[in-house]
Order: structure tokens, then sequence, then C-alpha cells
């Protein structure tokens, strides 16, 4: 009898087993490592500074962002310094890289602004949030 | 009848414990379930770029809509969820697009349109798989 027994509870243990390993998923969707992305568009409201961004573009070098081209809306009339600086953030909204640029602008309407680096370099697969700001100063 | 009964239930037991045992053990990763026949891919969302359109260019306008280019590392369909918020609200608009490491365009609307006030917009994309 115990040997009876012995032998319906290996082979059951074995099949058993072997069904196990033996599973076979046909398709798995794959897995999010970084589902997205996030851009923060600054906008100004002081009297003398009431310009904002209307649209950014990452230039890449492979993976590492290497540039980046900004177009805001120059609403307050003059000519005058603006600097544009776009903020790469990590997944905890800490700074990682930073770029920026400062150019002097005349009257109103779409003006470019051109980063041409970022220091310190970094994968676009790092960075979770893309703050830019624009901010009129004295000079460059 | 008890005598064998209980040997041969305490049979079953132990195989079914061994069982989950095994299922565990080979089930602990993902990627290794079964004989590892299908690997988990593992993608990044990447956006390039985000650009809002608007009514008019006064201080008081607001977003009608805009475009976002974005990529994924790992080819397939997603549905891709773009939330567009500001100091005076959200919106959201959702589609469902085929992505590539080959950035694609997905320009979007935004019913009704959001108030674009300082100190700006915040524009997110995230994409999973459809």
């Amino acid at each position: 009898m115990r040997r009876a027994l012995l032998t319906i509870f290996s082979v059951m243990l074995a099949s058993l087993t072997a069904y196990s390993v033996g599973i076979t998923i046909a398709t798995v969707d794959p897995v999010a490592v970084k589902p997205g992305m996030s851009y923060v568009l600054g906008k100004n409201a002081l009297p003398s500074d009431r310009n904002e961004v209307r649209s950014v573009s990452l230039t890449l070098s492979g993976t590492t962002v290497s540039g980046a081209t900004v177009v805001f809306y120059k609403r307050t009339p003059g000519t005058y310094s603006v600097r544009t600086t776009v903020s790469l953030l990590d997944a905890g909204g800490s700074t990682i890289s930073l770029g920026t640029v400062c150019g002097g602008y005349v009257g109103t309407g779409l003006r470019t602004a051109t980063i041409t680096g970022f220091s310190p370099p970094v994968s676009v697969d790092e960075v979770y949030t893309v703050r830019v700001s624009i901010a009129r100063v004295a000079s460059c | 009848m008890m005598r064998y009964l209980l040997p041969l239930l305490l049979a079953l037991l132990a195989a079914s414990a061994a069982y989950a045992a095994a299922l565990g053990l080979t089930s602990g990763v993902i990627d290794q379930l079964g004989r590892g026949e299908a690997p988990v891919s593992r993608y990044h969302v990447r956006v390039l770029s985000a650009s809002i359109t608007v009514n008019n260019n006064a201080f008081n306008n607001q977003i009608t809509g805009g475009s976002v280019t974005v990529a994924s590392t790992v080819p397939g369909t997603y549905a891709v969820t773009i939330t567009v918020s500001t100091s005076s609200g959200t919106r959201t608009y959702t589609t469902t697009v085929g992505l590539s490491p080959t950035p694609t365009t997905i320009t979007f609307t935004l019913s009704p349109a959001l108030p674009y006030t300082a100190p700006g917009a915040t524009v997110s994309v995230r994409a999973e798989p459809a």
C-alpha cells in the first residue's frame, strides 16, 4: 500500500511540476519602464514681461539630448533680452540637466530661441519632465 | 477505508504544495515564466516635442489644441493620453496610434478650450499598450 501511494504521489508531483514549468504565454504586453513625459511651458504675468512659451522641441544625438528649440510669443513690446532655460527633470522632479540661451528680441510676435547644448549630457530615457521658462533680463 | 483515504489525502496535499512551490519558482520573475518562451519587452516613451495652439495672441488667450511628437522604444499599438493643465483646469485627449522608435506626430484638440494662464501649461503624454 505504501509503495502504491508513493508511486501515485511521485507521478502527481512530476506531472504537475512538468506542467508548471511548461506553461507558455502566447503574447505579453510590453512593460513600461517610462510610460510618458511631461512638458511645462512657462507663461509670465509681470507687467514688463507677459511672454509665453508656445512650443519646445528636443534635438537628440542618438538618445542624448543635445539641444532644444523653443518658440515663444513675445507679447510685451520693445527691444530687450530674454533668457530661455530648458530644465530636464528626472522621475523625482530633480533637475538633471540644463540648457540655456540668452538673446535680444525686437517687437512682438513669435520668436525662436535655440539651445545648442545641455549640461551635463543626459539620455532622453532619463528625462520625465521638460520645463521651459523664459524671462526678460536686463542684459545677457 | 479511512486507513487508505487519509494517506491519499495527504499525498494530494503534498502534491498541491509542491505544484504551488514550482509555479512560484518559475513565475517569480515574469519573463522567466515557464521556459521563458515569451520574453517581456520593456519600453520607454520618448516625447520629443510639445506644442500648443491658442485662439489668439491676447494675454487672456485659450489653448485650443496642439501637437506632440512621440516615439516608443518598442513598436506597437498604444493608447495615448494627452493631458493639458493650467491653473484654470485640465483637459484630456485620448487616441490610439502605432508607435515605434521613429517619432510620430499626434495633433489634438481641446474641447472646450482651456485658458492659458500664468505660470503656464503642462502637457503630459502617457502611452500604454492598447
